[in-house]
């Protein structure tokens, strides 16, 4: 065996296959396809409903309840017509980009807030981080739906109120996680260090704590996007989410409830693009929990351990 | 334990205002509080009648004042569309629904503890992985749309089950399965979290090397201690049921203070809104000291310090 | 079964235990005869707890444990949960660090003892209720019938190592693992805790594996001591013998660093250098980059497992003229 330099021991050699957390990914078959899925998605979302924007708004009555899967009036209309001979898939993707949009923006929203608030409360501590907390706590108490309905109620229906009132009622996981993990770091010596060299709280806060809170509240994002979906499509089934010429998923399965019995695919094709799109999110978030975790990532990945305990 | 159950009382009562202050600008979030309440054709003596009827030219705190007296003395004023007390409205609409969080949540717990269990007794086997699945699954269908589709499915195609109301046993069962639906996947991740957390700890591997069995050790040692933080997450989740009765009410007709709310919001009824809002916080204010009493009991270390 | 009287109570060969690319322990092999007592000794990452653990079946996937560990004529490696639970108990017990986290905190400490002689003898509550209170007071406990009653939360760390100890000779094993137990403890109460266990072999016989970190605790329970680093045994053999004369650089390294084993201050010798990646493979001596003896030699070839003097193995190059120095 060859003589070493500086040391007795060999640091076993990655090879070729592609390393890190995007080479796991690569090789878990359920993450991946989630992942891909959602990539697809809003690339429609965002790419695709100007496209088919004026389509999708284009009734058609001799075309009323048109039934899916059938290429007899071109593919526009293979997932059939609603009540007005719109095309179902039309409105789908036009549905998806207000779907996504909300999401996406409830959930920055709600994190970048929650977390400076978080952050703030549990950095300060004293009066300051009780009253936060107290704050979060009438949040907590009144279920999201029910407040959600009130406030849409008086304020009407538009997608900026749905996306302030959904973050609000979103904000307190990521004030709780991001202040709890600020009570942890604000102990650590590095923080000491930067406060006896007299630096600012301010400071302080947003160039020691905030890079480590990111991560988790990143994690925590991810989840949360599937609900915030879930919460969005719900309220606007209510009819207190988006009302016309705003249409989500939401709202297409509210329409498609009055023809049930006569069209189920004006009811069923929106709540299956809200199934697929938030068990994707649920699966890729799922994964990264679960990779993050170095024991569970071997056990994910047994070929590529087995190989490295195999070398000599 | 009295010092645990008193700071958890001042943080109700907290709460509760906090819930008070939320309901009290509901109304005053729009430029005229009283085209919530009037009906629409109001004309313009009857809103400024109403505006100084009901102290709506008042300061703001003097408002507040009135207001938190008469949400103690539970009068949220008149239902429009029901011609009697928006409070009466709401409270007598709230067994309906606590009965319905409570079956659910019971077989929610019979179906959750075994599943996440199983799961956590063999982590990242094919099972485990079928039981993540299962939950992540039913975390991700909205609820409003599976209530719809086992209707399409079950009452008109096979004709199996009711559509609506409440007549007889069989027409809890889509109720029931749509509140069910999310907190069944999240607690059985949860009891999953639990049990591994307890399954790896010291008492349970003490355990096992004094030669237990497998059933003792999970359910003697482990879910016994696991049941703390499965408590509390269960608790959380009751109370989140009200949002489940409210899609129920809405799709099957379901009694209940999602059916008030739901009728209210159709009939533009502010002050049941107002009513429901506040009844329900307190019923999960309720809810929570409970939650916490039924916590402090079962934990020897808070029971005892 | 008979025993023979030299036959050793508990073998251990070729043990290897991995978790994932990481591998614990490296091949061990080890022979405990009944009543002896054998310390294993080293540094955290030296994988001495993985071993204990190993011998007991508790090493959970993603370990994987190879190799052989006989009790008495039963092979224990691969068994199944529920053959391994019947040798756990009267066969082998087991004390571990953390006395707070190895006991229930929701039941009384008497439900726990008593559970032991339910469960594994059948024996009624009121028997089981006067055998309790008769472990608690011989493991030291003062006024056991009522104390019976309290949480685990409710006692001092000593006195929560002794039920510990209590609730592991309850079925009277013929081996007792025990895994750094007073590490966590005052070094007044941890004299106490030594002084027991060294009490309880006295009354018992049972035969003891002891580990540890601590060379003067190791000094106070056991007959042989066994040194392990990086996963592989380095040296073996009588404890007193080792302390007067080491035949291992490692050791002698342990032996300066030890406030307990010098004669005087100014002899301490902190040992250079960090403990090795568990995951790394050695081209040579494991020890070899920290050791102040090392040569060329020791990186190339990796030294076996010797026998260097009577009753003495040591695992290097170089074993005789540092027994001899």
């Amino acid at each position: 065996m060859a003589v070493l330099d500086n040391a007795a021991a060999v640091p076993a050699p990655r090879g070729r296959r592609i390393g890190g957390r995007l080479g796991l990914l690569l090789r878990s078959p359920l993450a991946l396809t989630s992942a891909i899925v959602l990539i697809l998605l809003v690339l429609v979302a965002l790419v695709g409903a100007p496209l088919v924007q004026d389509f999708a708004n284009t009734q058609n009555l001799r075309l009323r309840f048109f039934p899916p899967f059938s290429l007899e009036h071109g593919p526009g209309y293979i997932l059939g017509a609603d009540a007005l001979g719109r095309s179902v898939l039309a409105q789908l993707v036009v549905g998806a980009r207000t779907s996504f949009l909300v999401a996406g923006a409830t959930v920055a929203l709600a994190s970048v807030v929650g977390m400076s608030i978080g952050m703030v409360s549990g950095y300060v501590g004293g009066i300051v981080d009780a009253v936060l907390m107290r704050l979060s706590d009438i949040i907590v108490t009144v279920p999201s739906l029910l407040l959600a309905l009130a406030v849409l109620f008086v304020l009407e229906p538009s997608v900026v109120n749905l996306v302030v009132v959904l973050a609000i009622a979103r904000l307190p996981v990521y004030l709780r996680v991001s202040r709890a993990q600020t009570l942890e770091l604000r102990e650590r010596v590095f923080v000491e260090a930067s406060r006896a060299l007299g630096a600012r709280d301010g400071a302080i806060i947003w160039r020691d704590i905030r890079p480590l809170v990111v991560p988790t509240v990143v994690t925590v994002a991810m989840l949360e996007l599937a609900s915030v979906m879930l919460a969005a499509a719900g309220l606007s089934f209510l009819g207190v989410g988006l009302q016309r010429p705003d249409v989500d998923w939401g709202t297409l399965v509210s329409e498609g409830r009055e023809y049930l019995t006569r069209a189920w695919w004006t009811t069923v094709f929106p709540g299956t693009a809200i199934l697929i799109t938030a068990l994707s999110a649920n699966l890729l978030s799922n994964w990264m929990r679960a990779s993050a975790d170095p024991l569970q990532a071997a056990a994910m990945d047994p070929a590529s351990t087995r190989e490295e305990a195999a070398r000599p | 334990m009295l010092k645990f159950l008193s700071v958890r009382l001042t943080t109700s009562l907290v709460a509760l205002l906090g819930v008070m202050v939320i309901v009290f600008f509901l109304a005053r979030l729009t430029g005229s509080p009283a085209a919530l309440y009037l009906p629409v054709d109001a004309t313009d003596e009857m809103v400024e009648a109403f505006n100084r009827q009901n102290g709506f030219d008042q300061p703001l705190l003097v408002q507040f004042g009135n207001f938190v007296g008469d949400a103690l003395r539970f009068d949220f004023g008149q239902s429009l569309a029901q011609q009697r007390p928006a409070a009466v409205a709401a409270l007598s609409a709230m067994p309906q629904t606590v009965l319905l969080a409570f079956v659910a949540m019971s077989l929610t717990l019979l179906v959750a503890i075994p599943l996440g269990t199983f799961a956590a007794l063999k982590p990242n086997s094919p099972r485990d992985s079928a039981i993540t699945m299962f939950s992540l699954f039913t975390a991700s269908i909205p609820d409003f749309w599976f209530a719809l589709v086992c209707v399409l499915v079950f009452s008109v195609n096979l004709g199996l089950l009711p559509t609506s109301g409440q007549a007889s046993l069989l027409s809890w069962v889509l109720p029931v399965a749509t509140v069910m639906l999310h907190p069944v996947g999240v607690i059985t991740q949860v009891v999953r979290g639990a049990m591994l957390d307890t399954l790896n700890a010291g008492y349970v591997q003490n355990a096992r090397a004094r030669g237990y069995s497998w059933r003792r050790l999970a359910f003697r040692h482990a879910l016994r201690n696991a049941a703390l933080p499965i408590i509390t997450v269960a608790g959380d989740r009751a109370g989140g049921m009200v949002n489940g009765a409210v899609i129920v009410s809405a799709v099957f007709a379901w009694p209940g203070i999602g059916q008030v709310l739901v009728d209210a919001v159709y009939n533009r009824d502010f002050a049941v809104i107002q009513a429901g809002v506040f009844v329900v916080g307190i019923a999960i204010i309720l809810l929570n000291i409970l939650v916490d009493l039924i916590y402090a009991a079962a934990d020897p270390r808070i029971r005892i310090s | 079964m008979m025993m023979q009287p030299h036959a050793p109570l508990l073998t251990v060969s070729g043990l290897r235990v991995r978790f994932g690319a990481t591998q614990a322990v490296r091949g061990i092999d080890l022979a405990i005869a009944p009543g002896e007592s054998v310390a294993v000794l080293g540094e955290s990452g030296s994988g001495k707890s993985v071993t204990g653990k190993a011998i007991m079946g508790l090493i959970d996937p993603p370990g994987r444990v190879e190799g052989s560990v006989t009790f008495g004529a039963e092979e224990l490696v691969g068994r199944s949960e529920t053959d391994l639970a019947a040798v756990r108990g009267p066969g082998i017990a087991m004390v571990f660090q953390d006395s707070l986290d190895a006991l229930n905190p929701v039941y009384s400490v008497g439900d726990q003892i008593m559970e032991i002689l339910a469960v594994r003898l059948g024996w009624p509550r009121r028997q089981a209720r006067a055998e309790a209170i008769r472990l608690m007071e011989q493991v030291g406990i003062k006024e056991a019938g009522k104390r019976l009653g309290d949480y685990p939360h409710q006692f001092s760390g000593g006195m929560r190592q002794r039920i510990c100890i209590a609730m592991a000779i309850a079925l009277k094993p013929k081996l007792l693992i025990a895994d750094e137990p007073t590490t966590a403890l005052d070094v007044t109460v941890q004299a106490g805790i030594l002084k027991l266990i060294n009490r309880l072999r006295a009354e018992t016989g049972m035969a003891l594996l002891f580990v540890t970190h601590d060379l003067a605790v190791a000094r106070q329970v056991a007959d042989t001591l066994v040194v392990m680093y990086a996963g592989r045994i380095v040296e073996r053999g009588n404890i007193d013998e080792i302390f007067r004369r080491p035949a291992h650089p490692y050791t002698q390294a342990l032996l300066t660093s030890n406030p307990g084993a010098v004669r005087h201050w100014s002899e301490l010798r902190p040992i250079a250098g960090n403990p090795p990646d568990k995951a790394a493979r050695f081209s040579g001596c494991a020890f070899a980059p920290r050791c102040p003896r090392a040569e060329a030699r020791c990186s190339a070839e990796p030294p076996d497992l010797r026998r260097v003097l009577p009753n003495r193995d040591s695992r290097c190059h170089f074993a005789e003229e540092i027994a001899h120095a």
